[in-house]
């Protein structure tokens, strides 16, 4: 850290941090339509932004993670570009006059610093998943579950690759914590687990281990997914 | 926002389980939310095609923003679903509901549909009937909502006269705000019939429950009159006299998902003054009106401003011809380049000043090129009165491919009167005559790759235009002409492309289509036909079925030729041209006359008498 970033000509690049949560109806979208939604923001801003050179020029986002559709998420982060520095605070209440409902900006830095890249950071996610137990006396089922995967040594996940081709992942040593509070039928699920560009595993896996037959959780009601943290292993954030 | 009915929950557990959910949640930035009040005007507007394509036009942009300048009026908007999502919503039986506050359509006060298809007809009666409204205009009572159509299909309202209640005809700004108020007015004492009567006494409002219509015994039209006196025996359409004046939003909604246009639009100027005798909008949206430069540009900085798209696209029938292109291009690229801000043409017209001006806006972002020549030989494009030779288009294909463009459209149509073999093969050496100029061009810029996508659309004669009359080709004609083509179109830089002849053929029945036809739609949309216009929904079998059980002979309305004497469906209503000035330019397409631009000199196509107060600019012609 400490170097500054110089582009041709000797300009500084700013480089601005965004922390933000997603919520509501915008967790229906894709990953793709969410970098254009925070463009937009930014646009609607009038953030500085830098735009790429070339024949399609676009401004540079960086997102932590691509989001699921569906998932909601009280911890992201996004890295943009800039051609000038601003005030943080300032960002953060523009970019938030300017969203759509369901998307709100939390905190920011903004520095002429290079900056380790989001991916390279992230080591750990906290997910809550809320599920329907099929009938209330699958609480105990529920429970064995739990400890029965917190107790293996290992865990196998069959998964298809790009080519169509089978292949077997160790996933035990991905999940670093399992937990669950029920309430009447509700399920809230808690899940610390290894996320990131070296090791990554997705809640859906764990709920798929927890519940291989589909049998205790009520299928037509489905799952709700949120990310509570994303960070590093400690638990410490991002900015 | 009011979201609290029992359905909420129901809706909510869906999403998920459907693709691209986003289709349906609303909230985007800039829609429109409301506290609902008991003394309000509910408005849904229908777009009947799915999310993606009714986002993406700007009429109904235009209309749900000025609606929801009302204080008393709410507008909302509804899209057709895709089968996943209606499948699942007629399982769990939940009517189809509006987006902004999840309402079923039966519970509105006016549901609005715009015909911008004819392919999109049996999508209506699919989302009436979802939305838990009758589909009939007969069988709905004082409780049900309002239903009305516009767009530029309800010029021939007839073959879907029977659906609705209002029809109207012309631009939208005015007759619908004088519509809602006379609803205002009346809703007290509000009585279904009374309202109507009172409704088509605007100017511009069709309602087709007071008309009857009688035949000959040849299934031609013999008289088409009002029931009642007072109710005038034809409608006038209605069109906004000074653009600078009517109201433009200064935001469109910004969707989640892409959709087909995802940019802002700026309508520059309405009407057409080419006069190309196939252009059905050429006539129907005369007169010429073009916004005034100032208004324009204010227009384009709200709408940059306020949505955040990295696109403007200078949008009208001929953007080419707008008489301040440049000022207009000038400001905005002086304005917005460094904001990395793309201004986008949605076709050129063919000439060297297009050119440059292309070159000049697409310094941010160079996409293709796109060509109308819609005709391969002179003769035939005199008799389109298309005013275009091939040495204009070789001209400004070679200025092209020297700055470095790659990647041109060329729009042709098949089936045109007159066609002869040889106007088809014209098609095929214009697009070699392209690729020519692509290998002689000698240039620094010369792009390494290049594509010649060719279009063939297949020529459907549309009611008011000079080709009213003419005998539409044959699907096994057509399929003859586009295999004939397909055969010499053969190169890797050139990709052909063209319509299924049966589509093309069913468009024409109901393009010049009289009120008989609500039978065989309703038959179609029975027997599970919808979406007509998308490839894989499309079902000409069952179509062929309800014709034959209605007894009616498609090739009545498409193959026959018709007499300048015969009465037409569509003649009720007044466009402004008159027929004479049609019967005059349909004679001289048969003697390949041309006919100049109505711009700079008046054709006399009768618009100048259509309204007392109204007379038509003559432009100078030095501006351009």
């Amino acid at each position: 850290m400490g170097s500054t970033t110089l582009k041709k000509g000797g300009n500084v690049v700013y480089t601005a941090r965004i922390k933000f949560k997603r919520e509501a109806d915008i967790r229906y979208i894709s990953h793709l339509d969410m970098q254009r939604m925070v463009q937009r923001i930014l646009r609607r801003a009038e953030v500085p932004m830098k735009y790429s050179e070339g024949f399609n020029p676009h401004p540079k986002l960086a997102f932590a993670m691509a989001m699921g559709v569906g998932l909601t998420s009280d911890c992201e982060y996004v890295d943009v570009e800039l051609m000038e520095s601003i005030d943080p605070v300032l960002l953060v209440g523009s970019m938030n006059e300017s969203a759509p409902k369901g998307f709100t900006a939390l905190k920011a830095i903004v520095t002429e610093e290079k900056l380790p890249s989001l991916t390279s950071l992230i080591e750990e996610s906290v997910y809550q998943v809320t599920c329907l137990l099929n009938a209330s006396g699958e609480v105990e089922r529920l429970y064995d579950q739990l400890k029965s995967i917190l107790e293996s040594e290992s865990i196998v996940y069959r998964k298809r690759n790009k080519k169509g081709k089978w292949s077997d992942k160790e996933i035990r040593p991905l999940i670093k914590e399992l937990s669950a509070n029920t309430e009447g039928l509700k399920v809230n699920i808690i899940a610390r687990l290894a996320t990131g560009s070296k090791e990554n595993l997705r809640p859906e896996v764990v709920l798929d281990k927890i519940d291989p037959e589909k049998s205790l959780f009520d299928q037509e009601h489905g799952c709700v997914y949120h990310r509570l943290f994303l960070g590093k292993v400690n638990g410490e954030e991002l900015i | 926002m009011e979201r609290k009915h029992g359905m909420d929950n129901i809706i909510d557990s869906i999403l998920p389980k459907v693709e691209t959910p986003a289709r349906y949640v609303g909230n985007e930035i800039n829609s429109v939310k409301k506290e609902i009040s008991q003394d309000m005007i509910r408005f849904c507007m229908a777009f009947p095609d799915v999310y993606e394509v009714g986002m993406s036009h700007l009429g109904i942009k235009i209309l749900y923003h000025l609606l929801n300048e009302r204080d008393k009026t709410y507008c909302e908007r509804v899209f057709a679903l895709y089968p996943d999502m209606e499948s699942i919503l007629k399982e769990k039986d939940i009517p189809l509901f509006s987006i902004e506050t999840r309402t079923p359509l039966s519970k509105f006060d006016f549901v609005g549909f715009t015909l911008q298809y004819e392919m999109s007809y049996t999508n209506i009666l699919n989302m009436l009937d979802m939305g838990g409204i009758p589909v009939y205009s007969k069988d709905r009572t004082e409780k049900d909502p309002l239903v009305v159509f516009g767009g530029p299909c309800a010029y021939n309202p007839e073959p879907v006269a029977d659906f609705a209640d209002l029809i109207v005809i012309g631009e939208g700004e005015e007759v619908i705000q004088e519509i809602l108020d006379l609803y205002e007015k009346e809703r007290d004492n509000y009585i279904k019939a009374d309202f109507l009567r009172k409704a088509a006494a605007i100017q511009g409002v069709y309602v087709p429950a007071l008309y009857e219509a009688l035949y000959h015994e040849d299934g031609t039209l013999k008289s088409f009159n009002p029931f009642h006196e007072g109710i005038p025996k034809s409608v006038k359409k209605r069109f906004v006299k000074d653009l600078d004046k009517v109201y433009y939003p200064d935001r469109f909604i910004v969707p989640y998902i892409e959709i087909v246009h995802d940019r802002s639009m700026l309508e520059l100027f309405r009407g057409c003054t080419r006069g190309c005798r196939f252009c059905q909008a050429g006539m129907l949206y005369r007169p010429l009106r073009e916004k005034s430069l100032d208004t324009l540009k204010k227009n384009a900085d709200n709408l940059i401003k306020n949505t955040g798209y990295e696109e403007i696209s200078l949008s009208s029938l001929s953007t080419m011809d707008y008489s301040c292109l440049p000022e207009l291009t000038d400001y905005l690229l002086e304005k917005y380049q460094s904001k990395r801000i793309s201004v986008g043409l949605p076709s050129l017209r063919i000439d060297s000043f297009s050119i440059k001006t292309a070159e000049k806006i697409q310094k941010v972002r160079k996409t293709g090129l796109t060509f109308a020549p819609e005709a391969g030989t002179q003769r035939m494009r005199d008799v389109i009165n298309k005013g275009v030779t091939e040495e204009d288009l070789i001209q400004s294909v070679s200025e092209a491919f020297n700055l470095g463009w790659g990647h041109v459209k060329l729009y042709f149509m098949i089936g045109l009167p007159t066609e002869t073999r040889e106007d088809l093969d014209g098609i095929t050496d214009m697009a070699f005559k392209v690729l020519d100029s692509y290998n002689q061009t000698v240039s620094e810029k010369k792009n390494r790759k290049i594509k010649i996508v060719v279009s063939t659309s297949s020529f459907v004669p549309k009611a008011f235009t000079p080709f009213q009359w003419v005998a539409q080709d044959s699907v096994e004609e057509i399929a003859d002409k586009q295999r004939h083509i397909i055969k010499n179109m053969r190169s890797k830089a050139i990709d052909y492309s063209w319509h299924d002849p049966h589509v093309s053929r069913l468009e024409g029945v109901f393009a010049r289509g009289d009120r008989k036809l609500s039978d065989v739609i309703y038959r179609a949309f029975k027997k599970g036909c919808k979406a007509d216009g998308w490839k894989d929904s499309f079902k000409y079998e069952n179509w062929l079925e309800a014709f034959v059980e209605a007894g009616i002979d498609p090739d009545f309305y498409t193959t026959r030729k018709r007499g300048f004497d015969e009465l037409f469906p569509w003649d009720f209503i007044d466009i402004g041209v008159t027929k004479s000035f049609l019967v005059k330019e349909y004679d001289k397409a048969l003697n390949e006359e041309l006919t100049p631009f109505c711009k700079y000199r008046c054709v006399n196509c009768g618009f100048n008498d259509f309204e007392e107060g109204w007379k038509c600019r003559v432009y100078s012609k030095d501006k351009v």
